[in-house]
């Protein structure tokens, strides 16, 4: 028994016994020698149990009682042959453990449950819940949570049924932790069991071909047994081969033999299917390939018959050029990575969704890729490009000050704010009404009127001067109500019949279907007034037929989005195409502002007439090296993260630019200016790698040789790697140099599908050296099924003093640990010195003649 | 007021004795003397004057009634209206990791260290536990460590709490508060009480459910944050060094960096360092026998961090790298091509002879035409293979071609020039996965391979048919193959962390003992044919030795480089002063231990006041 004070510095309090005694000697109090002796004690004892117990006394002793914690690896590649081991096991240890002991459980995975406590009621064995996340093994904080619930009053051993295969931390550390603690770790090993499982271990190609060698897709697949299966090959999403394979038990090696096209990234997918198969998650593998060869261009064309001149244009140059249609916008970027340059011809805000124009400003600013827009009447402002991520990326501003003597727009925006609008759709139509009144110019006039199952002017027509007025009107816009557009429009008309203006345009957004009315009556009268009206319809609830109609009978234009989100765009390019002030159509002759590399070699005074551009405004820091002769941008340049961006307001095909394509400069000009935006590869290539693990993964990077000074790095160099997961929210992570010449950073993987990687070099701010690389995550780890890791489960077993292989019938029968079990007692001293208390006082007051 | 045990109040029971004790007449000492005369006069003399003395008697009974009320008021353990009597978890999440051996105040002589004044701090914490309380000790670094599980034993706290010792590892305080956040309390209210220092508590994602303490202000600290090395040169007897420092305080600081090459020194590198930037070196040295190489620093001014001003490497000899050349026949020029090359010790084998070749025989194997049947787990050239395998599978025999390189940014064909070199004979290379280095027209004809732990590297060309080993273009080649086998084989780039577990390619896995920079064993394991040693806990130079000769095998090392740990005076350091403490720690001790302390006083007061007869 060990006696043990948590406040020993309490223990000074002590001192207050001399004092007991010195006061005793000069005590004025007679009494007899023995008597007062007696008092004496029985006062120093109270005062030493109010010591006592103020310095927190505690008696412990050695405790021979065991506390054992099961901990099961009920991950998704062994749990039902663990479960099965562990619950035979923990019945075993129950069975033979003492009463005074304890046997507890904890299941884990990715993560664990409490502790269970193991009784005759069974409910240990259902202790899973439903939603179990087991896709992976995180034995680091299996053992953590088991040794913190370790309790030291009793002898602590852990018993971990496992596989050994872990997918988090190391856990030996924990392992060593645990001996250090005092306490120990026995391993059970637990194998994968035998039911038949078939599995896509590897998919290897090649990381880089050439376009049109022939290579063999290798891929390694493990069957338990031998059986028949499917065989699936897709490349970039199509499937490009299937076939019957017989497995053998073990390690299958295929081969499919392909041939690249022109694509520069190609993700291969490889899906195995068996009839007898545990997990199905573990059977698609995937692999990216590169490709080299020339320079690919994208042209993203409203008629991609239009394309062909710059097709031809660049073919000379020895650029190749792919012609797409506006539905063919990449919509990955593993599909957008084949690309060096993606131009848009006369492409509208409207036929892209957000997530696409975010993707090709990732592609621009995180990968390096470049991108031109090209004039037409449904290019930057007309496009509906206000305030889009496009118009960010771009080197020109969409809206500008229009010129004097174009005609005033007098317009009305007719929204439906019905009940079925709430939420996003009116917030986002707002928005919407807030840019209309922004682009609109101070000689325009812009008013709103909402309805539902009445209209309500929110703004009356103002002059778009007044526009801070009429945004905050629009602001209390509140959806809520019923469909009655007729008696809108009315108004509508009504008010700008009133108002003086040289074009009148009404646009009319609703989702539903309005109470019937005579459209066709009242459309035709406004557009007998001069009135134009166009209509958008949102989601699949909208009244489209009626819709199409009215924007037909009112000769503007008909939208339908389902995607809520487009509805600014639309707004946008309706305001602008209204106000029929953005493009300028009249033959003028390019000025080149700036000696530039793109406009080397051509001689511009002999260049023919463009017959017309769309107008905008350069941004500050922009290039402007064309200019129309009024002085508008016609060629602007600049560098927008990692890519390069131009905005060309003309166009390069027979409407505007059909005097140019006769012209020897146009091809000329259109391959210096596609070689000055597309992606490059500065020479000295560097080497990257990238090495997954787990959740996350390394990448390497190797400077060439020359770039490794001996001095050391330039204080101004900076190694960057910018990476575009499945997610497409562009990561970036500052590189290392870990040595000479080496560098290195980690990033998270937590989801499945590609990482794209582009590692830059700069020094002083300039782009010295790049390089890219991919990497694509598959099936979770977890579900990797490999054969149980004895060596290292040999090894955790070791450091934690323990056993490898127990028998769970032993564990508590033999090498039982000593715990230490200690009692608080101060409550007992307490009560100690109060019993003292009335003997102390009848030795004052009481004579005892046996103590004379 | 709420009573824990109200039970205790039957204690009062006791008065009863008490009071009837001072009830009765003190009955005095019966004593014979001669004459009362004096007697009279004496009480007369001492008859009260003051007028309170009439009441001694009751005031001696109240004191006795106050010391007993006291004492049953504490069995009974009051709560005052702000203490809960709701059962807690305490975690106390101790930082130890290595700017917690920063000192609390850089200026002041003699000031303790950041983990000395947090533990102190989490010791009165434990102190103050109620009893109903339970709590547990989790220190952390780079991992978090229970030293104590869950326990309503305060001393077993205490001795957790001494237990845990400062370390030169990195911190990882959102993994351990993590951890924290995720232990199960059960029916208890779960309290974590992180105790760390002013950039740890800022770094933490504060939800509101942790009670921090810190020690420690932002001190300035100069600090080595990396320092690794890579051979150079053929003949590997040159390292080249790569050293960053970082100055991490708000004024420009410089220091001169010395380098020793096995206790002598051989460079120094003086750096000019601005307001919290670093500046990177790169310097080599010849270690023909390899060594250690140490860094190190003596700040000029004020310097937080002593575990960063130095860092070491272990740079292994350079030793021979062991090649076999399997082949039928003699394979001279093989040889010849192979033996030319530095530090090569190369050695002919039958091909009978080369089943089963392992790692700890030869580096690098060099198999001739002869092609086993399941390739080794070695690193691996192939030359003129004549069987398919796993990793490629034979075309047809090609006859009069030119070479052209398919990946000429591989390290494998620098300086390697494929003009003119006509090949005789080759079969066509169809690669299962790896990289196609050369190809003739589109044919692959040699191509490499990583797998793990090792590479492999294959050339169908017919070596005996073609010109190649005549040319100047095949030794390059050769001595390319070499280097790039030989990055898998010598020694890391530079050393370990600490923290981590140092992971060790031994000539064998048993029998070995680990020593740290003070002599202390290391815990070592055996996995997966590799040794095991840490996890690491100071910065310095290690041993893997015998375990029972003690002859060294291995030396290894392990440096802090972390840059955030070396950051101890954060260029936020304004906004870390203004949120140290987001939660406060409840202060005071209990009430029965109020009242117990006032029992105590009470009882030697009124010993006093008896005796002095002021009261009876």
């Amino acid at each position: 028994m060990n006696f043990d004070v948590t406040r020993p510095e309490l223990l000074v309090l002590l001192a207050g016994i001399p004092v007991v005694w010195v006061i005793l000697r000069h005590s004025l109090v007679d009494m007899k020698p023995r008597q007062r002796a007696c008092s004496l004690v029985v006062r120093c004892l109270i005062l030493l149990f109010l010591v006592l117990a103020l310095a927190g006394l505690s008696v412990g002793r050695p405790s021979n009682r065991q506390q054992v914690i099961a901990l099961v690896d009920a991950s998704a590649s062994i749990r039902e042959v663990s479960m099965a081991v562990a619950l035979e096991g923990i019945e075993k240890m129950r069975s033979s453990k003492r009463k005074e002991d304890r046997l507890d459980v904890i299941y884990f995975a990715e993560q664990t449950t409490p502790l269970i406590p193991v009784e005759e009621d069974g409910a240990w064995t259902n202790g899973l819940p439903e939603t179990w996340p087991d896709r992976g093994t995180d034995l680091t904080l299996a053992m953590q949570q088991a040794l913190a619930q370790l309790d030291p009053s009793y002898g602590g051993r852990i018993l971990v049924f496992t596989d050994g295969i872990v997918t988090g931390k190391d856990p030996a550390s924990q392992f060593v932790g645990v001996s250090q603690a005092g306490k120990r770790a026995d391993v059970v090993p637990v194998s994968s069991g035998d039911q038949p499982e078939v599995q896509v271990v590897g998919v290897n190609a090649p990381a880089k071909v050439h376009v049109g060698e022939p290579f063999p897709l290798h891929v390694t697949v493990q069957s338990r047994e031998e059986t028949e299966a499917s065989v699936a090959v897709f490349v970039n999403g199509v499937r490009s081969h299937e076939e019957k394979v017989t497995l053998n038990i073990g390690e299958n090696h295929l081969r499919f033999r392909q041939v690249p096209g022109d694509e520069r990234v190609l993700r291969f997918s490889v899906q195995i299917h068996a009839e007898a198969d545990q997990f199905v998650d573990n059977n698609t593998g995937y692999a990216l390939v590169r490709t080299g060869g020339k320079p690919k261009v994208l042209l993203i064309e409203a008629r991609p018959q239009d394309g062909k001149h710059l097709r031809w244009a660049l073919q000379k140059e020895d650029i190749e050029m792919e012609i797409r249609s506006v539905r063919g916008i990449p919509r990955s970027v593993a599909d957008l990575q084949n690309f060096d340059l993606m131009l848009f011809s006369d492409v509208p805000a409207t036929d892209l969704t957000v997530e696409q124009m975010e993707m090709v400003r990732a592609y621009v600013r995180d990968l390096g890729g470049g991108f031109v827009m090209l004039g037409g009447e449904n290019s930057f402002g007309l496009g509906g490009y206000y305030k889009t991520v496009i118009e960010e990326i771009l080197p020109v501003r969409t809206d500008f000050e229009r010129e004097r003597e174009t005609p005033s727009l007098g317009m009305v925006l007719v929204i439906d704010k019905s009940g079925s609008m709430g939420g996003q759709k009116i917030e986002l139509a707002k928005e919407a009404a807030k840019a209309a009144a922004e682009l609109l110019d101070a000689r325009d006039q812009l008013g709103v009127l909402a309805f539902d199952g009445q209209s309500r002017w929110v703004s009356e027509i103002h002059n778009a001067a007044d526009r801070d007025y009429i945004i905050e009107r629009i602001s209390s816009l509140q959806a809520g109500g019923g469909t009655d557009m007729g008696p809108a429009l009315s108004a509508a008309f009504s008010a700008l019949e009133m108002t003086v203006a040289k074009l009148k345009h009404v646009i009319v957004l609703t989702d539903g279907h309005s109470t019937p009315a005579n459209f066709y009556d009242l459309v035709t009268a406004m557009r007998s007034s001069g009135i134009t009206i166009s209509s958008v319809g949102v989601g699949s609830g909208a009244d489209q037929e009626l819709l199409e109609r009215i924007a037909s009978w009112g000769e503007g234009r008909y939208y339908f989005t389902s995607d809520p989100l487009s509805i600014p765009q639309i707004f946008a390019k309706e305001t602008m195409t209204a106000s029929k002030s953005a493009i300028k159509e009249s033959p003028f002759i390019a000025l080149p502002l700036v000696a530039h590399q793109v406009l080397q070699g051509i001689n511009f005074e002999d260049s023919p007439f463009l017959l017309g551009f769309v107008i905008t405004k350069p941004k500050p820091t922009s290039e402007l090296i064309l200019v129309s002769e009024t002085g508008e941008p016609l060629l602007a340049l600049w560098r927008y993260g990692l890519g390069k961006v131009g905005a060309f307001t003309s166009d390069a095909k027979n409407r505007w630019a059909a005097e140019w394509l006769e012209w020897p400069g146009f091809s000329r000009f259109w391959a210096q200016l596609v070689r000055e935006t597309m992606r490059t590869t500065a020479p000295g290539r560097m080497q990257v790698e990238v090495q997954p693990e787990g959740d996350h993964a390394t990448a390497y990077v190797e400077l060439p040789k020359d770039a490794i000074q001996a001095g050391g790095s330039s204080p101004d160099e900076a190694v960057v790697m910018r990476i575009i997961g499945p997610d497409l929210e562009p990561e970036e992570h500052a590189l290392e140099q870990i040595a000479p010449g080496r560098y290195g950073a980690s990033f998270p993987t937590r989801d499945f599908g590609d990482y794209h990687v582009q590692v830059s070099r700069s020094v002083g701010g300039q782009a010295l050296n790049q390089a890219e690389t991919g990497y694509s995550k598959g099936y979770p780890e977890e579900l990797r099924l490999k054969p149980p890791d004895h060596a290292a489960m040999r090894g955790w077993s070791a450091a934690a003093t323990g056993l490898y292989d127990r028998n769970p019938a032993d564990v508590f029968l033999t090498d039982r640990l000593e715990g230490y079990r200690v009692t608080r007692i101060w409550p007992l001293l307490l009560q100690l010195a109060l019993l003292l208390i009335p003997i102390d006082i009848a030795l004052r007051r009481i004579e005892f003649p046996r103590l004379g | 007021m709420t009573w824990l045990n109200p039970w205790m109040g039957l204690w009062s029971l006791l008065a009863v004795p008490v009071i009837l004790l001072y009830v009765l007449r003190v009955r005095r000492r019966r004593l014979s003397v001669p004459t009362l005369l004096f007697w009279d006069e004496v009480f007369e003399e001492s008859k009260p004057r003051a007028w309170w003395q009439q009441f001694r008697h009751l005031i001696s009974l109240l004191l006795q009634l106050a010391l007993l009320a006291f004492v049953i008021a504490a069995l009974a353990d009051p709560l005052t209206a702000g203490q809960s009597s709701e059962r807690r978890l305490w975690i106390l999440l101790v930082d130890r990791s290595a700017s917690m051996r920063c000192p609390v105040d850089i200026e002041a002589i003699g000031s303790g260290t950041r983990l000395v004044a947090v533990v102190d701090e989490a010791r009165g914490i434990a102190g103050r536990m109620r009893e109903w309380d339970e709590a547990m000790v989790v220190a952390f670094s780079d991992d978090a460590q229970v030293m104590c599980g869950r326990t309503d034993d305060p001393g077993s706290i205490m001795k957790a709490l001494a237990a845990i010792t400062a370390s030169d590892r990195p911190g990882d305080i959102a993994r351990a508060v993590a951890f924290a956040r995720s232990v199960r309390a059960g029916e208890r209210i779960l309290e974590i009480v992180l105790c760390t220092d002013p950039q740890g508590a800022a770094a933490v994602e504060d939800r509101g459910d942790l009670r921090i303490v810190t020690a420690g202000h932002p001190a300035p600290n100069l600090g080595i944050t990396a320092f690794a090395t890579r051979p150079v040169g053929e003949s590997r007897d040159r390292q080249r060094i790569l050293l960053r420092v970082l100055n991490n305080s708000p004024t420009n600081q410089s220091c001169s960096v010395s380098l020793r090459a096995n206790d002598e020194p051989f460079d120094s590198v003086f750096m000019d360092l601005g307001a919290n930037t670093s500046m990177t070196a790169v310097v080599e040295t010849s270690l023909p026998t390899g060594g250690v190489v140490e860094a190190t620093f003596t700040p000029d001014g004020p310097d937080a961090l002593a575990a960063d001003n130095r860092a070491f490497l272990a740079v292994p000899p350079p030793t021979p790298l062991r090649i076999a050349i399997v082949g039928a026949g003699s394979n001279l020029f093989l040889r010849e091509v192979f033996s030319a090359q530095p530090l090569v010790r190369v050695t002919h084998l039958a091909p009978a002879q080369a089943d089963g070749l392992t790692t700890e025989q030869f580096d690098v194997v060099v198999f001739h035409g002869h092609v086993p049947e399941a390739l080794p787990p070695i690193n691996s050239l192939y030359l003129s293979p004549e069987q398919d395998s796993e990793l490629w599978s034979l075309g047809d025999t090609m006859t009069n071609m030119f070479l052209h390189a398919s990946a000429d940014d591989s390290p494998l064909l620098r300086h390697v020039s494929l003009e003119q070199i006509i090949v005789r004979q080759a079969r066509a290379l169809g690669p299962r996965g790896g990289l196609v280095l050369l190809r003739s027209l589109e044919t692959p004809v040699a191509a490499m391979w990583w797998r793990e732990g090792h590479k492999v590297l294959a050339v169908s060309i017919d070596l005996e048919r073609s010109d190649l080993p005549l040319r100047t273009t095949f030794p390059i080649f050769v001595a390319n193959a070499i280097r790039w086998f030989e990055e898998t084989t010598t020694a890391s780039f530079g050393s370990f962390q600490t923290g981590n577990l140092a992971t060790l390619r031994a000539r064998r896995t048993s029998g070995l003992v680990a020593m740290d920079p003070e002599g202390n064993p290391v815990p070592v394991s055996e996995t997966s044919g590799q040794v095991q040693a840490g996890p690491l806990e100071s910065v310095g130079i290690y041993t893997l030795a015998d375990a029972t000769t003690g002859d060294v095998e291995q030396r290894f090392s392990a440096n802090l480089l972390h840059e955030k740990e070396s950051t101890t005076f954060p260029q936020d350091a304004d906004a870390l002063s203004a949120s140290e403490t987001s939660a406060s720690i409840p202060k005071g001790r209990p009430i029965w231990f109020i009242l117990t302390l006032l029992a105590f006083a009470l009882c030697l007061i009124e010993w006093g006041l008896h005796h002095r007869r002021v009261v009876e």
